[in-house]
């Protein structure tokens, strides 16, 4: 049981002494090791992204087929499980088309970024006990930096892309990605009232010894989720896409494995969405019985399947109403609660 | 040694991208080296400890302020984005002329007045404490609040002026019509 909940611990301990054995035997100075295990933390990332991209895309299609009682992909591998697979190697295959008028550095660019936040993200994430690769003590603040970088490659690629279609899907990501931060940044600061810290490890910490922080902010939770789908892009909330109107948005003019690597980063950034309100809000990697890790994903899956589940049921809402939802109904509310908060933590200090 | 190879990568790319914001031609790649300098001057925050911030340095720059600067700059500018008349290789000199002795005046005078401890170039890398946010906080809401709203009244002046002088283009332009 402490081995299961330590493996990857053991993984990393284990990695670290060879890379000293190794440093002693071509006498380098052993500081170095640090700066190896490094390399190894951001390896296991990548690997944690690519895994939560190819399971969520075909976990998406699968739970689509279940609540509207249809079978689904079911054809590629048991019960069709394999179907991402398929796809993304027919993805690699295809030809990567650059259009004419394209600025083709910046399309290339913004292919190549998309990745980047939600994996800086990761790396201050506490997947377990001592699982955290950037412990640092401003946690909630570094996250809520990267993820807003999210919006950037997503306005390269309308720019780069010369197509009007891509264009205004990009103005209606950056609308969006800007306005929904102000209430998310509101919820996550009432958590940070309550718990009286930045670090991620800390809130987990303080959530163990008193109680999960979704009991004391549960309207901080709710907008938290709403805000989260606004900011990752998705229905109903996929106005930079829609492609009712806009052909299919920002990305019209991606194929192949740039197309690809935008799909895979909105999973990405989901799970990243979805992590940060494990740890804030449901008390992150804690949990009986199971090891910790188990949880995190156990609960991040949770919060997943809701966003797919929302996606599914919901029609898309039309840009001015999600501009007006979010500064006339979330923002006066997460100020109302911030207020609140205040004054109960004020009152019982 | 680390650290001060981190600075000096991190002084270079600061450098290069702020270069590129004046030279570049092309708007949108003029807002991507732009971005690119302020993530680097976050960059070097982060290398001195100063967590908070670099964390606010890339929230509010680089997340928000940047984009909406690309935003506002792609909705004047119908065609192509060449900033060709309003950079490096304009020929308005003389206010370029003021505004880089002042700005220059300003940074020479900050630089003069701070007392630095513990550059990262004198070696004594280690001892630098992590700027604490809670004095941080201290010292905005207690000990200046009154600056501290004094800059918060002027920021909304700015926001409000800015309306108000929109609004009156609107006004014109329907009279020409």
């Amino acid at each position: 049981m402490e081995f299961v909940n330590n493996i990857f611990v053991n993984i990393a301990d284990l990695c670290r002494a060879l890379f000293v054995w190794l440093l002693n035997l071509l006498g380098l100075p052993v500081g170095l090791a640090e700066v190896a295990m490094v390399a190894v933390y951001w390896l296991g990332i990548v690997i944690v992204c690519v895994f939560c991209a190819l399971f969520y895309v075909i976990w998406e299609r699968k739970l689509a087929g279940y609540i509207q009682r249809r079978p689904g992909p079911n054809r590629l591998g048991p019960n069709g499980w394999f179907h991402t697979v398929g796809d993304a190697i027919k993805l690699v295959m295809k030809e990567d088309i650059v259009p004419d008028g394209a600025d083709k550095n910046v399309h290339l660019l913004a292919a190549l970024l998309a990745f980047v936040p939600p994996m800086l993200a990761l790396a201050a994430m506490p997947f377990g006990e001592g699982m955290t690769a950037l412990d640092l003590e401003l946690g909630v603040v570094y996250i809520m930096a990267v993820t807003t970088l999210a919006s950037l490659p997503v306005l390269c690629a309308g720019y780069a892309s010369n197509n009007k279609f891509a264009m205004m899907g990009a103005m209606r990501v950056v609308n969006q990605a800007i306005s929904y931060e102000v209430p998310q940044a509101l919820c996550i600061l009432s958590v940070i009232m309550v718990a009286g810290t930045f670090n991620l490890n800390q809130i987990i910490d303080w959530q163990t010894g008193n109680i999960w922080l979704v009991c004391l902010q549960p309207v901080a939770f709710v907008v938290y989720l709403i805000t989260a789908l606004a900011e990752c892009n998705r229905a109903p909330f996929d106005l930079p896409e829609g492609e009712s109107e806009l052909t299919a948005g920002v990305f019209t003019e991606y194929s192949g494995m740039r197309y690809a690597l935008f799909y895979l980063a909105e999973y990405c950034n989901m799970f990243v969405a979805a992590g940060l309100a494990t740890t804030l809000f449901l008390g992150g990697f804690t949990g009986p019985f199971l090891p910790g890790w188990v949880w995190f994903l156990l609960k991040t899956f949770v919060i997943m399947s809701f966003f797919i589940w929302v996606r599914w049921s919901f029609p898309r809402i039309r840009a001015d109403h999600v501009l007006t939802f979010c500064w006339k109904v979330l923002v006066p509310l997460m100020l109302a609660n911030v207020l609140v908060t205040g004054v109960v933590v004020y009152l019982l200090a | 040694m680390l650290q001060t190879l981190t600075f000096f990568a991190l002084a270079g790319l600061v450098t290069i991208f702020a270069l590129g914001t004046l030279v570049l031609r092309n708007m949108f790649h003029t807002f991507l080296s732009f971005l690119g300098c302020l993530l680097s001057v976050a960059g070097v925050f982060f290398s001195l400890q100063a967590d908070f911030i670099g964390g606010v340095q890339v929230i509010v720059y680089a997340g928000s302020v940047a984009v909406l600067i690309v935003l506002a700059l792609l909705l004047i500018n119908h065609k192509s984005g060449d900033l060709s008349r309003t950079n490096l290789w304009s020929h308005k000199w003389l206010g370029g002329v003021i505004a880089a002795v002042l700005v220059g005046a300003a940074l020479f005078g900050v630089i003069m007045f701070t007392h630095f401890t513990g550059l990262p170039l004198t070696g004594e890398t280690a001892a630098i404490e992590p700027v604490p946010y809670i004095e941080l906080a201290d010292g905005l809401l207690n000990q200046y609040p009154v600056a501290f709203e004094a800059m918060a009244m002027l920021l909304l002046a700015a926001l409000v002026a800015a309306i108000i002088t929109t609004q009156a283009d609107d006004k014109a332009d329907k009279k020409a019509e």
